[in-house]
C-alpha cells in the first residue's frame, strides 16, 4: 500500500513531469494562457495516461518488444481520439479553445515515456497509481504556470478578477514569450529551492539524486551514493 | 531420435511465432482499438452535432441576423441538394415575414475545410450577408478573410458577381492570402449554387409569413 502511494505521490513532486522530469514541454506553453485551460488539458492527459498505462501494463506479457511502441502508439492515440470525441460532444467550448494540443496529446512524451518507463515493466495496480501521479503533477503544473500567466496577463484567475483596478495587465504573459518566461522562472525557483533544502540537510546538491523518471543512466548512478532529493 | 524430431519442431515454433507474434498482436491491438473508435464516434455523432450547431453556426447566424425572430437553428431543415447531397438550410423571418435563408458553404482553405454562412434575400435573389463557422486558417493572414474588412463586400450584391476578382467577380481578395480568399470566395459560390437549386423547395417548406 505504501508503495502505491509512493507512486502516486513521486509524480506530484519528485518527478513532476513538466519541472523535473522536463517532459511534455508543448502543451505548457502552448495552452497555458488561462488556468482554465491548464486544468481542462491537465485532466485529459489525466485520463489518458492512467487509461494508457493500465492497458499497456495489462498486455505488457503479450506484446512482443518488436512491435512495442507501435502498440503503445496504437493504445494511446485511440483514448486520445476517444477523449477529443468526448470533449467535442460535452464540452465543446474548452474543445475551440484547446484545439491542436488535444490531439497533440499522443505526441506527448509522458504518455509514451510513461509506457515505455514504467506501465512495460510494471504490475497493472501500480502503473494506474503512476499514471494518476504523473497526470496530476501535469495538470498542477500546467494550472500553476496558466495561473501565473493569466494573474500578470489578464489581472484575472480563473475568470475572476482578483487583482485590485489601478494593475495594468502585462499582455506579454498571456502571448508565447509570457510562456516561456513563467516556465524558465519556475524550473529556476524549484531548482533554487532544491539546492537550499540540500544544503539545509547537508547534502551535496550535485549528488543529490533527482528521480529516475527521466534518466535511464542507472549504472552511473551506481557509482555515487544518492541521497533522495 | 524421437527426442530430437520434437526439440526441432518445438524450436520452429518458436522462430514461427517470432515471426507471426508481432504482425498477430498488432493486428489485434489495432481491430480492437478500430471497434472501439468507431463505437465512440456513432455514439458522439449526434451530440456532436448539436455543440456544432449551439456553439459555431447559431452564434454566427446571430450576429448576422440580430433582429431574426425565429429560433433560427432550432427551425433548420436538411433539404436534398441538386447531386443528391444534404444540405441544412437555416430560416430567417424578420417581422414575421420569410425574408432569408442561410445555406452553409464550405471548401478547402489553407489549413483545412473553411466554412461560410452565405445567407440570401428571398425577395429579390441577392446575396445578404456571409460569415465564417469553420477557419483554420493562419492566423494574422489567412484569418483575416473573417474580418468585416472582407465580409463585408459580400452585402447585398448579385450572387453572381460574389467571387473574386481574378474570376471575374467583384471581390477583392486580401493580399497575402489568396488560398484562403479564394476558399472564402469558392465556399459562397457553393452556398450560391445551392441556393438556387433549392429556391422552389424553400418556398414550399417553410410559410411565406405568420
Amino acid at each position: 500500500m505504501s508503495s502505491l502511494l509512493q507512486e502516486f505521490t513521486k509524480g506530484l513532486w519528485r518527478e513532476i513531469p513538466p519541472f523535473r522530469l522536463v517532459l511534455g514541454l508543448c502543451p505548457i506553453l502552448g495552452v497555458t494562457t488561462k488556468a482554465f485551460n491548464g486544468l481542462g488539458m491537465g485532466l485529459a492527459v489525466v485520463f489518458v495516461l492512467t487509461i494508457s498505462n493500465m492497458i499497456i501494463s495489462m498486455v505488457r506479457n503479450v506484446i512482443p518488444s518488436k512491435v512495442r511502441i507501435a502498440c503503445f502508439i496504437v493504445i494511446s492515440a485511440s483514448l486520445v481520439v476517444i477523449v477529443e470525441l468526448c470533449m467535442q460532444a460535452f464540452t465543446y467550448p474548452l474543445y475551440e479553445q484547446l484545439g491542436i494540443f488535444v490531439p497533440l496529446i499522443v505526441v506527448n512524451c509522458i504518455i509514451l515515456g510513461r509506457a515505455e518507463a514504467f506501465a512495460a515493466k510494471n504490475p497493472v495496480l501500480p502503473s494506474i497509481m503512476d499514471g494518476l501521479g504523473m497526470g496530476f503533477g501535469f495538470t498542477i503544473s500546467l494550472v500553476f504556470i496558466g495561473s501565473i500567466r493569466e494573474i500578470f496577463g489578464t489581472g484575472q484567475w480563473f475568470g475572476l478578477q482578483i487583482m485590485p483596478d489601478f494593475f495594468q495587465p502585462m499582455q506579454i504573459m498571456v502571448q508565447a514569450p509570457g510562456a516561456f518566461i513563467a516556465l524558465g522562472l519556475t524550473l529556476a525557483a524549484m531548482n533554487w529551492y532544491s539546492r537550499v533544502s540540500c544544503e539545509n540537510r547537508g547534502i551535496k546538491y550535485e549528488n543529490a539524486q533527482h528521480g529516475c523518471g527521466s534518466c535511464s543512466a542507472c549504472d552511473m548512478c551506481k557509482t555515487v551514493e544518492r541521497p533522495s532529493i | 531420435m524421437s527426442q530430437e524430431i520434437i526439440q526441432d519442431e518445438a524450436v520452429e515454433k518458436e522462430s514461427l511465432w517470432q515471426l507471426l507474434g508481432p504482425v498477430v498482436v498488432l493486428t489485434v491491438i489495432c481491430a480492437v482499438a478500430g471497434t472501439a473508435l468507431a463505437g465512440v464516434k456513432l455514439g458522439t455523432a449526434s451530440r456532436i452535432e448539436s455543440q456544432v450547431l449551439n456553439n459555431v453556426q447559431g452564434p454566427t447566424l446571430q450576429r448576422m441576423f440580430p433582429n431574426a425572430d425565429n429560433d433560427i437553428v432550432a427551425e433548420r431543415k436538411m433539404l436534398t441538394g441538386p447531386n443528391g447531397q444534404a444540405v441544412i438550410v437555416f430560416p430567417i423571418y424578420e417581422k414575421g415575414q420569410l425574408s432569408a435563408v442561410a445555406i452553409e458553404g464550405i471548401a478547402s482553405g489553407y489549413g483545412g475545410d473553411f466554412g461560410v454562412m452565405t445567407a440570401f434575400n428571398l425577395a429579390n435573389d441577392t446575396m445578404n450577408n456571409i460569415g465564417v463557422t469553420i477557419s483554420k486558417e493562419t492566423p494574422g493572414i489567412g484569418s483575416q478573410v473573417a474580418t468585416p474588412r472582407f465580409t463585408k463586400q459580400f452585402r447585398n450584391g448579385a450572387p453572381d458577381e460574389m467571387k473574386l476578382r481574378s474570376q471575374g467577380g467583384k471581390i477583392n481578395a486580401i493580399s497575402g492570402a489568396t488560398i484562403s480568399s479564394t476558399a472564402a470566395s469558392n465556399a459562397v459560390q457553393q452556398a450560391s449554387a445551392f441556393y438556387r437549386e433549392l429556391k422552389p423547395e424553400i418556398g414550399k417548406t417553410w410559410p411565406a409569413s405568420r
